[in-house]
């Protein structure tokens, strides 16, 4: 059930994300890559998303391991790309490797948000709790 | 207010004893606050009824319709629904922490947080269990936080 909400949030936000993708293609290139094949990859790129979260997300194993883990499932995001867009978009290795690293790079920076605010809210958890315990020995 | 806790062998329970000049709000809250720690549960363990202290109880946990306490070795079996505990024992420093959990702020040894942002309640005894995260601003209102 959680895998299917998350799969929902990540499928509109990568339909929102393609279109304005779509958007500039057509604009430089004058490439219409078609609904369908649209679409379908956005369908596979939320579901590979979700999958990612949830992996992320996972109650028990090894918290680096499954922040390593849940960066895999993304990595097949890039050839997604390229079948829907073709060689076009896609003819530069450098663009493909650029893209693959803008993954990583916001897959990182996600990872060190959540667990920087988790951090922060843990330390003051923990000194409302020895404040609380003060008070109650006074 | 002053408060003084004298420490002796001698007595048998502890007694608290309130001396003001007259019985106002305050010593009201006092009142109710100790009353509320000084309540007992019964819980059942093995077809027999045991009264359990809630100040020795650890958190309640729903699991398949049944609600169970624990304490820092045993678990028993409440009547209670967790909704209606959670009623009750708002005063007594009980907290709910996740759908099926409401747990016991004074026997929190501390907070742990992980890499992938879940939040956890190590126990005195031990244990650790999870926070749900939108449980985690009531716990911090309830600890005296913003």
């Amino acid at each position: 059930m959680k895998y299917i909400q998350r799969w929902v949030y990540s499928f509109a936000i990568t339909c929102v994300v393609l279109i304005l993708f779509n958007l500039g293609v057509y604009v430089r290139l004058g490439l219409n890559p078609g609904y369908i094949r649209v679409t379908l990859g956005a369908i596979l790129i939320s579901a590979l998303i979700a999958a990612s979260i949830t992996i992320f997300k996972m109650k028990k194993g090894n918290d680096v391991l499954k922040a390593f883990l849940g960066l895999l499932p993304l990595l097949p995001i890039n050839l997604i790309m390229r079948s829907i867009y073709g060689v076009v978009v896609f003819r530069a290795a450098v663009f493909f490797w650029t893209l693959a690293l803008i993954f990583a790079v916001a897959y990182s920076l996600a990872v060190v948000i959540i667990s920087h605010k988790a951090k922060k809210e843990e330390k003051e958890l923990n000194v409302l709790l020895k404040d609380k315990e003060k008070d109650a020995q006074k | 207010m002053k408060v003084t806790i004298i420490e002796t062998k001698d007595i048998e329970e502890t007694e608290v004893k309130i001396f003001c000049k007259q019985k106002d709000a305050q010593v009201e809250t006092i009142v109710s606050s100790l009353n509320v720690l000084n309540q007992e549960i019964i819980g059942k363990k093995d077809d027999a009824n045991h009264v359990i202290p809630l100040y020795e109880i650890y958190y309640f946990e729903s699991v398949d319709e049944k609600v169970f306490c624990y304490t820092e070795k045993e678990t028993f079996e409440v009547k209670y629904r967790l909704y209606e505990l959670e009623e009750v024992l708002g005063q007594a420093r009980f907290i709910r922490i996740g759908i099926s959990m409401i747990l016991n702020v004074a026997q929190v040894d501390a907070f742990k947080s992980t890499l992938n942002g879940r939040m956890e309640a190590r126990l005195k005894n031990g244990e650790s269990v999870e926070i749900s995260r939108s449980y985690v601003p009531s716990l911090r209102r309830m600890l005296g936080g913003k």
